[in-house]
């Protein structure tokens, strides 16, 4: 309970604060035309990465499920590659390679190419997952192969495709870095924008309480897509997976060249352009000491972060894999809409509540680490409520009937055999709040600098060189979580036959938005 | 009754590596229930998918009610061969209700009106869960759906893929029994896949055994029981007693037992050489008696003697294994108990006759 109204205090003092600025001034900043403007640029960026979404996974999920295309396992990996580059690394190694790129298309190539794996990786386990039998029984129904693609495998595959596409539309909306670079003016940057400019901030807080009302909009309708996707599971025994097509070698070729050509551009370009800026920065120099400074103000900043959000998370996520009470869904599912705070507002809300009630925790090591707890909660939740609910309660209470009171029975056996899954937890939170860019970039104290305020700040100076150093760093901090999460994959799309996971697209999902924290 | 419902004439299927359907020909006329018995990995549910058109058949062809729809330059995709098919977990579709799934094979006219699902929701004991989804049918019911979702096209042949298997035991008789009295009174042409011996004995007019990818046997499921055609049957399907012949003279052997009479062999089978094979008798055909009431003469006495080692009780009957003299055990079938303990001194006594079959393994 105490967890869920910390997290809610931002919001709710940003909201207190909009409300305090007097309905005119509201009304005001709602009916400029910018305040449109903004809502359609948003809106179609967040479409536009759906759709470029749609495009490249529903053909990559198609041929690596299948297909008997060569080499899918690599394909599989590289597939999910994209999500170790936080997405305004990947715009910056495109900006830096092509530096005539912005607009509304830059930035939905570049957020297509980071997020479609999430769309990409669930597709493909589901049509992996989808029971031959299916299809089968509809084909010897008379059905010819397209009908059955269309009222069989597409109404079950769609779920967890769906599921994918709204977490990218999500990450699309709240992204900052991205659409700063390419100087796109969709919500994140125009409220940034506003706050710099410091005059207009009842302006930044409306425009800021909008863009949380449309995030809030897409993470409800992920859950309700997610819980319809979780429902429709069937049938005890062995489900078989579906038969790989044969293709012919034209059709091979054609495969094997939209993979690569999607390797290329998601994986190709960046790697390429990284390294030349790499190749470049060791002639103009590189200072070591700054950049120590920077991976020390992450650790330290993220640290105190990952602690705090770790004590908050506990109690939800024992509450939560133990009872599942309403109050407990309630709370669990208050805490999941942490999903829809974009950063810029957590970092907007606390500029707010600091000034106006503590003026002397603005701008410290603690009030960032605070914004960092609250933006990452739901993953230190989800990390440490799956692994707790994977202990068997019959444990604790055969420890409890030996003798030990509830505390010690709980840290004996059940907190002693959910710690890893609880620490990976914190783990997460720690490097995804290293990541953290526009929140960081408004709470940071002066002076104070980690490795992607680091990289933003030569981004913008159009200083190319001197920044790969810290987009390598960034890459190789996402690339943590992405590789857990190669292994919760591997295996599964291939032998879905085994495990406990076994036909459980939600599952491939929620992995999937656990490692959202590489955005 | 001139064109079978199935003809099926050399069929080799495999998946690549080696064929696992190994040359099989069987003829089904209309209206019969055929069950096609094997042990895992013997080839009977690829003989199934290639029936039903879910792979491609090596070589071989299959007729189905005279239009052939696998053969060397014939191939007819599953849409157009008019073969329904009740897969093993029933494989409905979970993002449609009950009626939707019924439906789902209808054409698209006859999906709107709802009589021909009504028909087939009572056909099968359904009626008033149209709207209900299939996660909330039970396992039966589920079963039952497929059933009705395979049967509303008016199929000219239905595939049944083991589809009792996953029910648990009760039910499955329950279910099984409602299945056969419906296809019986419809007279649909149905072949019945699979490994539960009793349910293929229990249901089927006709049995095919298969073992390693090749039919053994097709007969009435009393003759598969009682005249097996080789070893490996007469094991698969029920318990067994075997014993090796020492001596064989006019049609007795001579076993552990005395001297059995043995049956004629039955025709097709290869004779089977004096002392190199086996004669095998169905438990029961042995009868116990109790060594007290006879008295303990040995030179009146009639039976072999041996001591009872182990009873396993069913309550209809009991199956009680007897140690003989010469240290050969064998199964003794008696109807309610046995009336004996283990140690207890017995004498077994064979009534009919015994079969005799080539042991591969000799």
């Amino acid at each position: 309970m105490v967890a869920v109204v910390v997290t809610a205090i931002p919001l709710l003092y940003l909201l207190v604060r909009t409300i305090d600025a007097g309905g005119e001034s509201i009304i005001a900043a709602l009916w400029r035309e910018r305040t449109l403007d903004t809502t359609i640029t948003s809106l179609a960026l967040v479409l536009g990465v759906i759709l470029g979404c749609l495009l490249l996974a529903v053909p990559t999920a198609w041929l690596l499920a299948r297909t008997t295309i060569p080499g899918r396992p690599l394909f599989l990996v590289a597939a999910a590659l994209p999500l170790a580059v936080p997405s305004y690394v990947m715009a910056y190694a495109w900006i830096a390679e092509f530096p005539g790129m912005s607009g509304i298309w830059a930035v939905i190539l570049v957020m297509s190419l980071a997020s479609f794996p999430y769309v990409a990786i669930p597709l493909t386990a589901a049509l992996r997952h989808i029971d031959a039998g299916q299809e089968e029984v509809a084909r010897s129904l008379g059905l010819g192969p397209l009908a059955t693609a269309r009222r069989v495998t597409i109404p079950l595959a769609w779920p967890a495709a769906a599921a994918g596409l709204l977490l990218a539309a999500l990450y699309t909306l709240s992204e900052f870095g991205t659409v700063a670079i390419f100087r796109v003016d969709a919500f994140t940057r125009v409220i940034y924008t506003a706050y710099r400019a410091s005059f207009d901030r009842t302006s930044a807080a409306v425009l800021s309480i909008l863009l949380v009302i449309l995030a809030l909009v897409l993470v409800i309708v992920e859950s309700r897509v997610r819980g319809r996707a979780q429902r429709w599971r069937l049938g005890s025994g062995v489900a078989r997976p579906a038969p790989r097509q044969q293709l012919g070698r034209r059709a091979t070729v054609a495969g094997l060249a939209w993979l690569i050509g999607v390797g290329v551009l998601a994986l190709g370009v960046p790697a390429w352009s990284l390294t030349m800026r790499l190749v470049d920065s060791r002639q103009t120099g590189f200072d070591v000491a700054e950049m120590a400074g920077a991976i020390a103000g992450s650790v330290t900043s993220s640290a105190i972060g990952a602690a705090i959000a770790l004590a908050l998370a506990l109690p939800i996520a024992i509450l939560a894999a133990r009872y599942s009470s309403r109050l407990v869904r309630g709370v669990e599912g208050a805490a999941f809409l942490g999903h829809a705070l974009p950063g810029v507002v957590v970092g907007l809300s606390l500029v707010f509540l600091t000034l106006a009630l503590l003026p002397a925790a603005y701008q410290t090591l603690l009030t960032l680490a605070f914004a960092y707890a609250v933006l990452f909660l739901p993953k230190a939740i989800g990390a440490s409520r799956s692994s707790i609910a994977a202990v068997p309660p019959a444990l604790e209470s055969t420890a409890r009937s030996l003798g030990r009171g509830p505390l010690r029975a709980w840290f004996t056996v059940t907190g002693r055999l959910a710690w890893p899954g609880i620490a990976a937890g914190a783990l997460l939170v720690l490097l995804t709040a290293m990541k953290e860019l526009p929140a960081t970039l408004m709470l940071r104290p002066t002076g104070f600098d980690t490795l992607a305020t680091e990289l933003w700040t030569r981004t913008e100076i159009e200083a190319f060189g001197s920044a790969a150093p810290y987009a390598l760093a960034m890459i190789a901090l996402a690339s943590v979580p992405a590789w857990l999460m190669g292994r919760w994959l591997a295996g599964t799309p291939e032998a879905p036959a085994q495990g406990p996971t076994r036909n459980d697209e939600p599952v491939q999902v929620d992995q999937v938005t656990y490692v959202g924290g590489a955005r | 009754m001139t064109t079978p419902a199935v003809a099926i004439s050399d069929l080799v299927v495999g998946y690549g590596g080696p064929a696992v359907v190994r040359g099989v020909s069987l003829e089904v006329p209309h209206g019969e229930f055929l069950a096609v018995l094997g042990a895992s990995g013997s080839g009977k549910t690829t003989l199934l998918r290639s029936i039903a058109g879910y792979l491609k058949p090596t070589a071989g062809s299959i007729v189905v009610d005279g239009q052939e729809v696998a053969g060397p330059s014939v191939w007819v995709p599953p849409e157009k061969r008019h073969v329904g098919v009740v897969p093993q977990e029933g494989a409905l579709f979970p993002q449609l209700d009950v009626a939707g799934n019924i439906a789902f094979g209808l054409p698209r006219r006859e999906r709107r009106t709802s009589t021909r699902i009504a028909e087939l929701l009572e056909m099968v004991g359904l009626v008033g869960l149209e709207k209900v989804r299939p996660q909330e049918l039970s396992g039966g019911q589920q079963q039952r759906v497929a059933l009705a979702r395979a049967l509303a096209p008016e199929p000219k042949l239905l595939l049944l893929d083991e589809p009792f298997s996953s029910l648990d035991a009760a039910l499955r008789v329950e279910v099984r029994t409602e299945v056969h009295a419906l296809l019986r009174s419809l007279g649909t042409t149905t072949i019945l896949v699979t490994h539960d011996q009793e349910e293929a004995l229990s249901l089927a007019g006709r049995v095919a055994v298969m073992a390693q990818g090749r039919i053994e046997q097709v007969d009435a499921p009393w003759r598969i029981y009682e005249a097996p055609s080789t070893l490996g049957i007469a094991r698969f399907v029920g318990d067994l007693v075997e014993l090796p012949v020492s001596e064989v003279s006019g049609g007795s052997a001579h076993t552990s037992l005395g001297w059995v009479p043995v049956a004629e062999p039955i025709p097709g089978q290869e004779p089977v050489a004096t002392t190199a094979g086996l004669v095998v008798l169905r438990p029961e055909q042995l009868v116990l008696v109790s060594d007290r009431t006879i008295g303990s003469d040995p030179a009146t006495a009639s039976g072999a003697p041996g001591t009872v080692e182990a009873i396993r009780y069913h309550g209809h009957d009991s199956l009680t294994t007897v140690r003989l003299t010469d240290g050969a055990m064998v199964a003794v079938r008696s109807a309610g108990g046995a009336g004996v303990s283990p140690g207890d001194l017995v004498r077994v006594v064979v009534t009919g006759s015994a079969r005799a079959l080539a042991d591969p393994v000799v």
